[in-house]
């Protein structure tokens, strides 16, 4: 009687875990048929592997290979740092700018810089020489098209407002700056003569010089705001290089640490800041002028003796290069490699994922941190090449903290595949 | 005959002055040699430099991130050899270290930084025991 009532026992206790075990199986192989052409990493807080598929394979990154890019900057920059410009005056009143590739150069930035020069004594401008030595003057970002896209905006030492122009064009034809801290410069009412009623932001063409332009433009009306007298602001700004003569008069540290550069350049995806910075690496290891080739190599030697990356390659520092490729073994070891400024990860998905996303035409990304309720947390990486809906990746992601969480995986809305002639904005 | 007369007193002061001054030059080995590594943009400078067994080592972090100055057995090995280690030092930040008083002549000393190894523009130093 007893041996029976065991038998029973232990026959519902067999049936229970192999149901289990079988659910756990199942759960996952319905999900990986979700990846189309992907891959998917889950591993749990002491590293154990919870789901792997495809872990090997080379995948487009998209944006998430701003990880990498962040990952170096930490480390050879340090969060504390902070990029300078320098600000020389010669005896004839020529104001030099000598700049070190600041992407956080805002107009708010460029009051607090004319104001302190003011305190410095500088009453009065001849000229103004701008001096972008720092980064080559040929540098071409793979991925970059030549469009007015704020995302496809320039890199240079030397730079205002992300290399873009915010301006408003009213019905009746009249222009004003979009933004109340950005005075209207000649260059901005040149540009907004070409724009649709409306306002945007539309960056400075990959026109280096009237990139650069900009800059002087901007500086000089801040400087007049500050009652120094620019003379003649239109034809006495030009690019060159600090003479002999020039004396430095002030060294501007911006008011933002690499750490809040990071914060910013994740949360917005911001393409122009990473490859400021990816630029900004190469020159500080190998010198100036900064070119991409010196970036490349400076992160992906950082990639492979501190993170522990073999199978990659990397031809920029946002993502937008379709020549980028990472495994998601290895992004695995960035998002390990990263968790102590777990922070930096940006919280997407009403809040639910410490994680950063990946978009490019053909190319859905997810990476990072993923509460669950067990395990408190995981760490995940999903890397789709293939036509899905931008918002695809969150799906993935609800259904996978689902499926960890034990419930049902239920369905993803619109699964269908985009088709190849739509284009979806990089972020 | 013109004969000198020396003040001894004044020998005495002048003999004083001479020993502040050997003293007071800034390396114990008489060289002259500025016993200090300054690190900034990703760089030792100097990355060669000569010292006595027991000489202080300064090290100046003129850098925005940590580092470190970290003996190893031979160039590029980055192994922490064990001789000397700084330990981390913050960005602006000034440490000193110890070359061993068993150092002996002709030693090469090879030093890296353990925070960022091969990544540093100049990824070794050398400290040589000379006379």
């Amino acid at each position: 009687m007893v041996h029976q009532k065991m038998k029973v026992v232990l026959t519902f206790f067999l049936l229970l875990c192999f149901s289990t075990t079988s659910w756990a199986a199942d759960w996952k192989d319905e999900f990986v048929t979700h990846l189309h052409n992907g891959a998917v990493y889950v591993q749990d807080k002491q590293g154990h592997d919870l789901l792997a598929h495809r872990i090997h394979d080379s995948f487009m990154p998209a944006s998430i290979i701003k990880l990498a890019t962040t990952a170096c900057a930490l480390k050879l920059l340090g969060e504390d740092f902070r990029f300078t410009t320098d600000f020389y005056i010669t005896p004839d009143k020529t104001l030099i700018v000598k700049g070190y590739g600041d992407p956080m150069m805002t107009s708010e930035e460029l009051a607090a810089i004319a104001d302190e020069l003011q305190e410095k004594g500088v009453r009065q401008v001849s000229g103004i020489i701008l001096d972008d030595s720092y980064f080559s003057p040929h540098i071409v970002i793979d991925g970059i098209e030549h469009s007015s896209n704020p995302y496809d905006a320039l890199n240079d030492a030397l730079l205002a407002n992300f290399s873009t122009i915010n301006i408003r064009k009213l019905r009746n034809g009249r222009i004003e700056s979009a933004e109340p801290q950005t005075p209207l410069t000649p260059l901005a009412l040149e540009m907004a003569k070409k724009m649709r009623v409306g306002s945007g932001r539309v960056n400075l063409a990959h026109d280096r010089l009237k990139a650069v332009r900009y800059f002087g433009e901007l500086l000089a009306a801040f400087l007049q705001k500050e009652n120094v007298t620019v003379s003649n602001v239109a034809n006495n700004i030009r690019l060159g290089l600090v003479p002999d003569n020039a004396k430095l008069i002030y060294q501007h540290h911006s008011s933002h640490n690499l750490h809040d550069v990071l914060l910013g350049m994740l949360e917005f995806s911001n393409n122009f800041t990473a490859n400021q910075i990816f630029l900004s690496l190469g020159a500080k290891v190998y010198g100036p002028p900064a070119t991409v080739e010196k970036g490349v190599n400076v992160v992906s030697k950082f990639l492979r003796e501190e993170v522990g990356w073999n199978h990659f390659q990397i031809a920029e520092g946002s993502g937008l290069s379709r020549r980028d490729n990472v495994t998601p073994f290895e992004m695995m070891q960035l998002v390990r490699y990263l968790e102590p400024y777990k922070e930096l990860f940006p919280l997407k998905d009403k809040d639910q994922f410490r994680a950063k996303t990946g978009t490019l035409n053909g190319v859905n990304t997810f990476a990072g941190f993923m509460p669950v309720d067990h395990d408190g947390e995981v760490r995940f990486v999903i890397m789709i090449n293939d036509q899905v809906p931008s918002l695809y990746k969150f799906q993935l992601a609800e259904m996978l903290q689902r499926g960890l969480n034990g419930e049902p995986l239920g369905v993803i809305k619109n699964p269908a595949p985009r088709r190849r002639s739509q284009r979806v904005r990089r972020h | 005959m013109y004969s000198l007369k020396i003040n001894q007193p004044y020998l005495l002061f002048f003999f004083i002055i001479n020993l502040v001054g050997l003293v007071g030059c800034g390396s114990s080995n008489g060289l002259e040699e500025d016993l200090t590594i300054t690190i900034s943009a990703m760089s030792f400078s100097p990355t060669a430099l000569n010292a006595l067994a027991g000489d202080t080592i300064t090290v100046i972090n003129d850098d925005t991130t940590t580092h470190t100055v970290t003996s190893e057995s031979s160039p590029s090995l980055f192994d922490n050899s064990g001789t000397f280690d700084t330990g981390n030092i913050s960005p602006s930040g000034t440490t000193t270290f110890r070359i061993p008083d068993s150092a002996t002549l002709g030693t090469i000393y090879y030093f890296y930084c353990n925070q960022h190894k091969s990544l540093m523009s100049t990824p070794n130093g050398t400290i040589t025991i000379q006379n």
